[in-house]
């Protein structure tokens, strides 16, 4: 007996694929590989063109289109009425979405529609044979990070899981769509309307492309009591870097919400990660433990983020700052 | 015009002492002895959401939550900060309900005690942080839901909804009832005034068991989809190589370091 397909629905803004979906992409060809089944991508929206081409080149067997001028905006029943009916008739194995606002909000109504386990901001999906199957194992951070915790869904499907980013290289798009390319009709009932997306405003100032960039530069609690962020500003400049930090910065003002990194707040896996004046309690350090390399400055040199991290400077940030800056731009 | 309203409240443990959870090294299971509950922090706005919606639009505010018995320290919290009402799902055999199971309980208890025109979750409570019960919750009262909320106002009766996203934000109109999920920007939670503590702590709470939402399963361990298979502690795992000198010195060593590692 065949296996039901592996699925993942796809987020794009301006005609472009999002990374985090290139990510859970190439996952997903890796598990449908070990499971002998199709690789699926769903994806909603309209004008959908350039990334249906796209997302047929990544490898996948199937990419379905569901393409409206109703889809434009994210509608949460419409979207998840969709999903459902599509899990419903295909009856897909896993089904896989984002851990971003619009991925985590749908998965939850469409996991219900479909009355099956959801397994929430995983950071590793892996395979296992438990009693003669194989399932897959959804690996999270719990109670703030201190464990690794590893979920099951050994009954009900599909499987289905929030992925975070950052949890694997995205899947390359080749100049030649191989998939096969469903358009699927969207016939919907006005009832699911109810509740209805007006207006999407995208603002530059909260958003940054912190997940994505390949250097970021992080503050902790130590650049709140250096009383600016000034300095840190200036080395994510001199790095072209995205600045990210703790909750504390967030706190006062510092930095948007939408910048935190942790449990609570963004993953992401840079080339390089630089982390100045925090501790590094784990429900930090999981927001960034597969960037490729970690540095770490902080004055205390019995601060936790020391024993993780590849590179450290014990200093004060006020004093290492200036001299990292300045010798980065003499040789960069 | 009068609303009924509710509002979802959990009992979790407090989050600053997350770093003293141990495991049992025999069970493999959670050891939680000694670490202190709270109202989960986001609930706190959800209530606030809720009370000033009340005091705008008049109505009545009913909070609802479901655990153990020491879970009534949350409702009296709801009722000292000013709701009307307080139920309490409670049985032994809510305990290890996942997400779904939580969602469909709540909405049980929900239909028990009454008909509600706006239902306000917290986004996410902090110990599983899944985040996903308020759109289980509202499929299965049949409601249609938003999360991510951080402003709402009523409009010709119906509700505007500005929602949080991490490019900006989406503004949205729903149809009563609606379950809404607020997030921290949604306003600043209200204290508990002193008659409403002393209100709190005589109030005659409202518990509904296991019998009356007719859970299918024999316990909600059974009954969930999703099973936690095992747990093992976070350690790291990188050799650090770390510079201790004077800030010029370190600096120079670390730009030399990273250089070699092709970090640069």
């Amino acid at each position: 007996m065949s296996s039901g397909a592996v699925c993942v629905f796809a987020e794009h803004f301006q005609g472009t694929v999002k990374k985090y979906s290139l990510e859970k992409i190439n996952k997903a060809r890796q598990i449908a590989a070990g499971l002998g089944a199709q690789t699926v991508v769903l994806v909603c929206g309209h004008r959908l063109d350039k990334v249906v081409r796209d997302l047929a080149g990544t490898g996948v067997t199937k990419v379905y289109a569901y393409d409206h001028p109703g889809l434009e905006m994210y509608q949460p029943l419409l979207y998840a009425d969709l999903l459902a009916g599509w899990a419903r008739e295909e009856k897909p194995e896993i089904m896989w979405f984002s851990s971003s606002s619009i991925g985590a909000d749908l998965a939850s109504r469409v996991a219900a529609k479909l009355e099956t386990g959801l397994t929430a901001h995983c950071v590793d999906l892996d395979l296992e044979e438990i009693d003669g199957k194989k399932v897959v194992v959804h690996s999270l951070p719990g109670w703030g990070g201190n464990f690794m915790v590893k979920i099951v869904c050994p009954e009900k499907r599909p499987q289905m899981a929030t992925v975070r980013s950052g949890i694997c290289e995205p899947a390359n798009i080749s100049g030649k769509p191989s998939a096969e390319v469903i358009n699927v009709p969207v016939n919907f009932n006005k009832e699911l309307l109810k509740v209805r997306a007006l207006e999407e405003v995208r603002d530059e100032a909260a958003s940054g492309e912190l997940e994505t960039a390949e250097v970021v530069v992080a503050g902790g609690w130590g650049m709140r009591s250096a009383g600016s962020l000034d300095l840190l500003r200036q080395l994510a400049k001199t790095l072209k870097a995205e600045i990210g930090g703790t909750r504390p910065l967030v706190d006062c003002g510092w930095i948007e919400e939408s910048r935190m990194i942790g449990v609570s707040g963004k993953t992401v896996s840079p080339r390089l990660f630089i982390s100045v004046g925090a501790s590094g309690q784990p429900h930090y350090t999981t927001g960034f433990d597969k960037a490729g390399v970690i540095v770490c400055i902080n004055n205390d040199p019995a601060a936790p983020l020391f024993e993780m991290c590849d590179v450290g400077i014990v200093g004060d940030a006020r004093r290492v700052l200036p001299e990292l800056i300045a010798q980065l731009e003499a040789a960069l | 015009m009068s609303y009924n309203i509710a509002v979802c409240v959990k009992h979790v443990p407090h989050p600053d002492y997350f770093s003293k959870v141990k495991l049992d090294p025999k069970t493999g299971t959670i050891i939680r002895t000694g670490i202190p509950s709270i109202v989960n922090p986001l609930d706190r706005h959800a209530l606030e959401v809720a009370l000033s919606f009340r005091d705008k639009y008049g109505g009545r505010v009913t909070a609802i939550s479901m655990g153990p018995l020491p879970a009534r320290e949350a409702l009296e919290v709801a009722l000292a900060m000013g709701a009307d009402e307080a139920v309490l799902l409670t049985d032994r055999k809510f305990a290890g309900a996942d997400s779904l199971l939580t969602a469909e309980i709540l909405a049980k208890g929900l239909k028990e005690t009454g008909r509600f025109d706006l239902v306000v979750c917290g986004d996410f409570a902090v110990d599983g942080s899944t985040g996903q019960v308020p759109a289980q919750l509202a499929e299965y009262l049949g409601y249609p839901h938003l999360t991510h909320v951080q402003e709402i106002s009523l409009v010709n009766g119906k509700l505007k909804v500005k929602t949080t996203r991490e490019t900006g934000y989406a503004l949205y109109e729903a149809q009563l009832p609606v379950v809404i999920a607020v997030n921290k920007y949604s306003g600043v939670p209200r204290n508990m005034t002193v008659p409403g503590i002393m209100r709190a702590v005589k109030y005659e709470l409202k518990t509904i068991t296991a019998d009356r939402v007719h859970l299918s399963a024999p316990n909600a361990l059974e009954g969930s989809p999703t099973r936690v298979l095992g747990m093992t502690e976070v350690k790291g795992g990188r050799k650090a190589v770390v510079f201790t000198d004077e800030p010029a010195e370190a600096v120079k060593k670390a730009i030399e370091h990273l250089k070699k590692v092709g970090a640069l």
